[in-house]
């Protein structure tokens, strides 16, 4: 019959396992395999008797076979393989000297053991730092923008997730090896092991399903308690009187007429971003047409922080957001392709903390976009048309001063 | 040549090497001759030899000889003869400390 148990000590408990093992084979339970990585000890019933079960560490060059066959000679019996970390042997004869019967050879071994695991755990974290690193780096302005416009909520909490996982498991990986060295110093001192901790319930159901089961509590707590993001337009409530696609044209006289009302569509953002309470934008556009002389658009994105210190950060993410897109709309694909990009570049003008153009050409005609920081507040507009930003940037000040 | 610069050898470390002196030598060759020449007080485990076997070939005071199947054979080289014999001055050296502190 098979009687199946958990590991109740750590992998790195050289001296609990085997301890475990022993007091096992006393009780009638001898170590068949280990299953479920690692997890799950399977046992074959019989008569109680002592068996000694031993750990050979697994060391660089160890040859299996070779191993198996002269340790038989020598009376130990191969069990099973332990993580690529060990070997477990069996020998039912008290006679027969210790699998290692000097410490000094064990540390040796265990040292051996230690540095090729330190070697593949350094490998693993340097590669896993680059990993994250680059991760964060691609990722962190997003990861701003969301923590600020709180646009996405849950985007803050999952992107903090895989870097907070992978420095928790680097941890975990250095502690154990560092256990691994703490046995090795141990032996060289021929002092005797000491087991290490037991639990007495299963790993995964103390400590691995605890965890799930309170992360997942905690992203529920987030999912319930976030305020929905809502999206409504209304040109009423806007923060303030824009100037009208009509008022933009006007700036270059006799282009078109007064009454002119392009298809106007956007949104007035409304979340739990304390920091950035008033987020909008809206789009005003126009294909030219027996009406119109030639095709318009212009994009306002306004944002207010709580904050000169947060509208500066939330200046430079959009700027920098913008700036990527006039990039990208230089691909041919695009039907508006751009071309003749001159990047922002900054500019004074009295009474703005900062103010940056950038100018192109885009679907045959003139186009340009400024960002401007003033205060709390942060205005990106974009055109594609006749008008000057030299021209349009006075308007765009009134509106905000009123 | 100077031998082993990694302190004192322990007592299996000293027995095994001394058992390159005479000849070539396998695994159960070496745990024959330890048990043997201390008349049984020191037992090699299989672990404890192989780990010094493969420690030894890493500081090169043994070299591989042959290899039939299973069996691997060694030899002792010059360094090791060298650290052999700097263990035993030191160990003479212990000796002598020991007697003349008794008187």
């Amino acid at each position: 019959m098979t009687v199946k148990k958990p590991m109740p000590c750590s992998l790195y408990d050289m001296e609990g396992i085997q301890n475990w093992l022993d007091e096992m084979a006393r009780q009638g339970l001898f170590l068949d395999r280990i299953a479920f990585h690692n997890d799950r000890f399977i046992f074959q019933t019989g008569e109680p008797r002592p068996v000694r079960y031993r750990l050979d560490p697994i060391v660089p060059g160890y040859d299996y076979g070779e191993r198996r066959e002269l340790y038989a000679q020598a009376g130990w019996e191969f069990v099973d393989t332990m993580v690529n970390l060990y070997c477990v042997y069996s020998c039912a004869d008290p006679d027969i000297p210790e699998l290692y019967s000097d410490p000094q050879s064990l540390a040796c071994a265990v040292g051996r053991l230690a540095k090729r695991r330190s070697l593949s755990v350094g490998l693993l974290l340097l590669v896993l730092a680059f990993a994250v690193g680059g991760f964060c780096f691609v990722g962190w302005d997003t990861f701003l923008r969301n923590l600020i416009l709180r646009e996405e909520p849950f985007f803050p909490l999952t992107f903090l997730a895989l870097p907070a996982l992978v420095v928790i498991g680097g941890v975990i990986e250095v502690v154990y090896v560092r256990r691994l060295w703490t046995v090795c110093r141990t032996l060289e001192q021929s002092l005797s092991l000491k087991s290490g901790r037991r639990w007495n319930r299963p790993r995964f159901l103390t400590v691995y399903i605890p965890i799930f089961i309170l992360g997942n509590l905690l992203i529920n707590y987030v999912a319930l308690y976030s305020p929905e993001t809502t999206y409504t337009y209304d040109p009423a409530a806007l923060a303030h009187p824009w100037p009208t696609a009509a008022q933009i044209e006007q700036t270059v006289p006799g282009q078109v007429p007064e009454d002119w009302t392009p298809c106007v569509d956007g949104y007035i953002r409304k979340n739990a971003s304390r920091r950035a309470p008033v987020q909008e934008f809206v789009s005003r556009r126009q294909t030219a047409g027996s009406d119109y002389p030639y095709s318009l658009s212009t994009t306002i994105r306004y944002v207010r922080a709580d904050s000169p210190k947060t509208a500066g950060r939330l200046y430079r993410l959009e700027r920098d957001e913008r700036a990527k897109r006039l990039e990208q709309w230089k691909g041919p694909t695009f039907a508006a392709r751009v071309t003749d990009l001159v990047p922002f570049s900054p500019r004074d003008w009295p009474g703005l903390d900062r103010l940056e153009v950038a100018q192109f050409r885009s679907g045959g005609q003139a186009g340009w976009t400024f960002a401007l920081l003033r205060g709390n507040d942060v205005l990106l507009v974009s055109y594609t048309g006749p008008a000057r930003w030299e021209g349009c940037l006075p308007l765009f000040l009134e509106a905000l001063d009123s | 040549m100077a031998g082993r610069e990694k302190g004192p050898l322990t007592e299996p470390m000293y027995y095994v090497l001394m058992s390159f002196l005479g000849r070539e030598m396998c695994g159960t060759e070496i745990t024959e001759f330890v048990e043997r020449r201390t008349a049984g007080r020191v037992k090699l485990g299989p672990g404890t030899l192989y780990t010094l076997l493969a420690k030894f070939q890493d500081e090169g005071l043994i070299a591989e000889t042959s290899v039939d199947g299973r069996k691997r054979t060694y030899q002792i080289t010059e360094k090791g003869r060298e650290a052999f014999r700097e263990e035993l001055a030191r160990l003479r050296s212990c000796v002598n400390d020991g007697d003349e502190a008794l008187g």
